[in-house]
């Protein structure tokens, strides 16, 4: 009984989000991001309805991750009523104070563990990237461009992506990394400054402007 | 217009504050640095935008206006802080603070700046780290024109050049030369007055 009204209240809670998808520009983004959170997190709810996704990304512990990207993909929304909406809603649902998104495009897909430190600061970013905490993407000073990344790119814990390269598709940057060079597609780099060790599932040694290290 | 009557206590503060030349300084950086669109380029509309936008600058603000003994500025400074938004948990400045104008830290995640001195126009990014290495003590003294590379840590009683440049993600417990660019763990010279080279660090002369 107890736990029924509990979920009449949650639902009616997570009402404000539900009305601001529907009627966001980027709805279909944010419903990829969704199924792609709850597949990389619990697939047992796969068969679930988006809004039953909705409200366990919104409740499930430790996920304000979630939340951040929602609130950058949602954006700046015009109109009163939204814009209080929006108001609202990051007033119950408090996003990751130490988490800032500011790329000026992000593909479907972003999850993000952990976000403590996190800074995600690209000038474009593909699909279906995870990143986890006290990662940096972005620039090295203010005379300076932003790396642009691929889809289905690892970076891991610690890692530091910065100034104007390009990384390739499903490419791995391995913990405490710092990748200053570009990186080939399929291939695992790791180290301060990281050297490329695997590419294409074969072993390499050298580092991304081609030097072989001593 | 909100903005503008919340930030009244900080205008005040700010233009009774001994620390003023400082401030405007730093103020100044932070603008060469987002460049932000503003209506008029005073003083006040930087020190406005930049309380509204980037509460790690908040931190930097209440650090450098530091402790009033009076009434009149104790209530100030509390009436300040309920105003607007608590600045960044996550970024600590050593009270009281010894560094130099011009000071940028950018978004101020999980840093640690507690150094015995800093100079002018340093550079901090976040997950930097600056302070004591064990319970023996002792703080880095830091130059002027330094920039320390996202989460860079610099420990123990040393000293860091004029110029120098700290790679993200190093580790720097000896002197650093002026005019160097270090990086890696532990850290190493990688770049001597422009010129590519590899040295180590010079040991510590004790």
């Amino acid at each position: 009984m107890l736990r029924k009204i509990l979920n009449i209240i949650r639902k009616i809670k997570a009402y404000p989000l539900k009305y601001l998808l529907d009627r966001s520009p980027t709805k279909a983004v944010i419903e990829k991001d969704i199924q792609w959170w709850v597949h990389m997190i619990d697939r047992s709810r796969s068969d679930d309805t988006l809004f039953e996704k909705l409200m366990f990304l919104l409740y499930a512990e430790n996920l304000e991750e979630f939340r951040n990207i929602f609130y950058y993909r949602i954006g700046n929304p015009s109109g009163f009523l939204k814009k209080s909406l929006l108001a609202l809603s990051k007033m119950m649902y408090k996003p990751r104070s130490t988490l800032s998104i500011s790329s000026p495009s992000v593909g479907p897909g972003l999850v993000i563990m952990h976000g403590f430190g996190t800074v995600i600061d690209a000038e474009k970013m593909g699909e279906n990237c995870l990143v986890f905490q006290d990662v940096v993407i972005g620039t090295k000073n203010e005379a300076d461009d932003r790396p642009t990344i691929g889809n289905y790119v690892h970076i891991s814990v610690g890692s530091k992506v910065l100034g104007r390269i390009t990384i390739g598709d499903h490419a791995v940057i391995a913990a405490n990394s710092v990748v200053t060079k570009d990186m080939p597609p399929n291939s695992l780099a790791l180290g301060i400054p990281a050297r490329i060790i695997k590419e294409a599932g074969n072993k390499a040694e050298y580092i991304a402007d081609g030097t072989i290290p001593a | 217009m909100i903005q503008k009557i919340k930030a009244i206590p900080h205008i005040l503060l700010f233009k009774r504050s001994s620390n003023r030349a400082a401030i405007e300084r730093d103020m100044f950086r932070w603008y060469q640095v987002y460049k932000p669109r503003l209506p008029k380029n005073s003083v006040t509309e930087t020190l406005i935008w930049l309380l509204e936008t980037h509460p790690e600058f908040g931190n930097l603000f209440y650090a450098r206006i530091g402790r009033f003994s009076g009434i009149l500025g104790r209530s100030l400074l509390s009436l300040a802080k309920i105003l607007h938004k608590p600045p960044r948990e996550t970024l600590r400045f050593a009270e009281p603070i010894n560094i130099g104008p011009g000071f940028f830290g950018r978004t101020g995640f999980a840093t640690i700046v507690a150094a015995e001195k800093i100079g002018e126009n340093c550079w901090v990014n976040p997950g930097v780290a600056i302070g004591y290495k064990d319970e023996k003590g002792g703080m880095p003294v830091i130059g002027d024109n330094v920039y320390i590379g996202a989460g860079a840590k610099v420990l123990g009683p040393i000293t860091i050049g004029d110029n120098a440049v700290i790679g993200a993600n190093a580790v720097v417990t000896r002197d650093v030369p002026p005019n160097c660019t270090v990086g890696g763990v532990p850290a190493r010279i990688i770049k001597r007055d422009g010129e590519k080279v590899k040295e180590r660090l010079p040991a510590p002369s004790s």
